[in-house]
């Protein structure tokens, strides 16, 4: 019985070993700033999930690039968003996605729940420290046990294929325009509601990127991208709206919800399609080149505007 | 506490050390697997302990009164006292609900309106399982197969051993009994071939049961967003999902059992590689399809009789199949498929034909074999569909949509879904490598040099660890 246990734990302890050094190797390819370089003449990026990562198709916006990514809570773009800085000095703006959901209380499941730590741990793991790693432990200890042995694998994968690590971790996702098909279709589905309960955890991080682009000199915007009158998140608009006011009164908050779009321009209530993207991103674009972000009432100008496309479609 | 989890993988080594280091004496090594058998199942929900523990008192005590009774008045007073217990926990805890619906359904369709009184109540783990246990004992002590069990701590290990407490294989006391009253010495061999049987067990539901679920999932839960290949390949997907995933979780069973020196019954054998839905139904679930046989099929007049006989009994058998599984219209029309599609083996008298294993002597199948293995797995595919789905219109649905033009476009699939198929295609090739085995890695390594043993076992390992980001129960605990 001895040898058999001791052998068993020698193969178990000789793969351990072996996943370990995969694991350090991979972190430190991952990691190198090389791997967090942007073109010198993108001065502007922009954060956030899967509303801005369909909204800003940065080919239409001049120097900005688009690093949203779906799903990702403001603990993994704090991940990102340091190395981003530490990596790009050349950097000037920064906007933050801040829609209805981020707020609420489903982006602590988000950050770490099983699911979310299963896809995004393995991203993220080369660029946590002991701290970060530590506090997700201390939320779901079994979820990042469990997706050690894959992030330890993916990361050397990625190591080894020298791409640049940023790629992975966001960017602009067109959603085929289908005349209004894909619409249909989700909407018909049951509106989920958001809860009405706040998301400390993820607001806290929020405000850690924001200190953190402060910090060095960066200009950071909160945005809201172009919502579906229907979007069932609105339901806590008022919380919403409170916090924008009271937490974050010192930052500039750019509200694109009521861009005017139809229907099939929309992939459900909260995504734009391709086409809508489009539009958008050309309006924004517009907006950027006319100084929106050097006038004090960006908003009224950005009212303004909206009301002026709408006037116009109207009429 | 799941197979494929973090608990059990502290638990079964500090059960396993525990036990080989008290000693040969068979009384404490079945006593601590008892202990270890009741905490694993109140790792669960402690309060069905009790049920299980009642169970096997009920059944414990039964099994001594029917042999003690001297007239078979009594003895039969004895068995129905057992059956109709055990089968009242089972229909309330499984079944109530269902025919409470279905009453209300059926008197609402009528024009009378009533609303049922449903239980909500959560179905305890393994309940199918253990009360099948219990019953073939009670029966078998009652046929005067087998003497009753008198040593209470035998008979509780025999009802509630860990590996198999929950999704089985469903033992018989006359397989699994002996072999608890014996005392067990630690072999070696044994208990490698234990591990090698547990290791491929957990490839089978980490890497290809759960992989396939993403996809089989996807696809059922939004039809409308998926072509008829797609549906074709979602069909698929969870014919292989559930075929990893149960077959996984007896690997595991019986390699976990093996560690402890006790073997239990084969319950899969390479069932995808049947040449017909007679020789499949003899390779999946081969303990559940030999309790049916050996319980209601044989006491119902197996193949003696007319035919109308024979084609009345395997309805029979495969409607309680399908309702063993769940009370849901799918489970029992899936039933119902089955027995439709073995019905022609039994008019033609070929229900018996290919006992053998396909190809036994060659590498690759015959091409004609090839045919009539694809064939058997599409009807076994199409089958699995309505096993699947969430109603009986939903699947009908389903297939509409895999019997539609449909299915000659593109499969509108993410890449990862065909990466998982490539997979599944590296994992029925080591299948279909090792088939003539009790499972498929048994002896694929044996006369390898020892670093690349290690090196592929490593990998498994890896492969494991890797696609275990999430722990997915196993299908089968529900039932």
């Amino acid at each position: 019985m001895r040898n058999f246990v001791t052998k068993t734990c020698q193969f178990l302890i000789g793969v351990f070993f072996s996943l370990l050094i995969i694991g350090f190797g991979g972190r430190y390819l991952n990691s190198t700033d090389s791997n967090f370089k942007i073109d010198e003449k993108i001065s502007t990026i922009i954060l956030g999930h899967s509303h801005s990562e369909c909204a800003y198709n940065d080919e239409q916006i001049r120097n900005v690039k688009n690093y949203s990514m779906s799903g990702e809570s403001y603990f993994y773009t704090y991940l990102k968003t340091q190395k981003i800085l530490d990596a790009n000095s050349h950097l000037k703006n920064v906007f933050i996605e801040l829609s209805n959901n981020q707020v609420s209380k489903e982006m602590d499941d988000w950050i770490w729940g099983d699911y979310f730590i299963s896809h995004f741990y393995p991203l993220y793991a080369p660029l946590m420290n002991k701290d970060e790693i530590n506090f997700l432990l201390s939320k779901n200890r079994k979820a990042v046990i469990n997706v050690q042995a894959k992030s330890v694998v993916k990361n050397f994968f990625y190591g080894i294929t020298k791409k640049n690590y940023l790629n992975h971790l966001g960017g602009y996702l067109p959603l085929a325009d289908d005349g209004g098909k894909s619409f249909r279709r989700n909407t018909s589905k049951k509106k989920e509601l958001l809860p009405l309960q706040l998301s400390i955890s993820n607001l806290n991080f929020l405000d850690s990127i924001i200190t953190l682009c402060a910090s060095q000199g960066l200009n950071v915007f909160l945005i809201r991208s172009p919502l579906h009158k229907d979007y069932p998140g609105l339901n806590n608009e008022s919380a919403y709206k409170r916090i924008i006011k009271e937490r974050y009164h010192n930052v500039d908050f750019l509200d694109f919800k009521d861009f005017s779009l139809s229907d099939h321009e929309f992939e459900d209530f909260e995504h734009l399609n391709e086409t809508g993207s489009r539009a958008f991103s050309l309006f924004f674009n517009n907006l950027l080149e006319a100084g929106l972000l050097q006038m004090n009432s960006k908003q009224e100008f950005i009212d303004r505007n909206i009301n002026a496309i709408k006037t116009r479609t109207n009429g | 506490m799941i197979f494929n989890s973090i608990s059990f993988a502290i638990f079964l080594p500090v059960v396993f050390i525990i036990y080989w280091w008290l000693g040969k004496k068979v009384n404490i090594q079945n006593l601590l697997l008892l202990a270890a058998s009741f905490f694993f199942y109140s790792c669960w929900d402690w309060r069905f302990l009790f049920l299980l523990l009642f169970s096997t008192l009920l059944d414990y005590y039964s099994g001594i009164k029917i042999n003690d009774a001297k007239l078979k008045k009594n003895k039969q007073v004895w068995l129905y006292i057992s059956i109709i217990i055990n089968l009242g926990f089972l229909g309330i805890f499984k079944y109530y609900n269902f025919f409470a619906n279905s009453f209300a359904e059926a008197f609402s369709n009528l024009g009378i309106h009533i609303h049922p009184w449903t239980l909500k109540v959560i179905l305890p783990v393994g309940i199918s399982f253990y009360t099948f246990h219990g019953l073939s004992y009670i029966i078998d002590i009652f046929k005067g197969r087998i003497a009753p069990e008198r040593n209470f701590i035998t008979y509780g290990v025999f009802v509630s051993f860990f590996p198999l407490l929950v999704a089985g294989p469903i033992e018989r006391a006359t397989h699994l009994i002996p072999q608890i009253k014996k005392s067990r010495t630690f072999d070696y061999s044994r208990s490698v071939d234990g591990l090698r049987q547990i290791l491929w067990g957990l490839f089978k539901k980490v890497v290809i049961a759960d992989q396939c679920a993403e996809y089989a999932n996807m696809i059922f839960n939004n039809p409308a967003d998926y072509s008829g290949s797609a549906h074709l390949l979602g069909a698929i997907f969870f014919a292989v999902q559930i075929y990893g995933d149960f077959s996984g979780y007896s690997d595991i069973a019986l390699g976990t059992a093996r560690l402890f020196g006790i073997e239990l019954l084969k319950n899969f054998s390479y069932p995808y590689f049947s040449r017909s839905i007679a020789e499949f139904w003899r390779r999946w679930h081969i303990s559940l399809s030999s309790w049916f046989r050996d319980y209601v099929y044989i006491p119902l007049g197996g193949s003696k009789g007319n035919l109308r006989m024979k084609i009345r009994n395997v309805f029979i058998i495969f409607l309680l199949s399908g309702f063993w599984h769940g009370a849901n219209w799918t489970f029992i029309i899936w039933g119902l498929l089955n027995a439709l599609f073995i019905i022609p083996s039994f008019i033609t008298k070929t229900n018996r034909k290919n006992l053998d294993t396909v190809a036994e002597n060659s590498i690759f199948p015959h091409y004609s074999e090839m045919l009539v293995i694809i064939r058997t797995f599409l009807l076994t595919t199409l089958a699995w569909v309505f096993f699947r789905a969430d109603s009986v219109s939903a699947a009908i649905n389903f297939l509409g949509k895999i019997f539609s033009l449909g299915l000659f476009t593109p499969p509108n699939l993410p890449w990862s879904a065909y990466s998982t198929l490539v997979i599944v295609v590296f994992f029925f090739f080591t299948e279909w490598h090792g088939r003539n085995e009790n499972y498929a890695i048994e002896k694929l390594a044996l006369n390898w040099s020892r670093p690349l043993r290690l090196a592929a076992y490593s990998v498994l390992v890896t492969a494991i660890l890797y696609f275990a980001g999430t722990e997915h129960t196993f299908i089968y605990f529900q039932f």
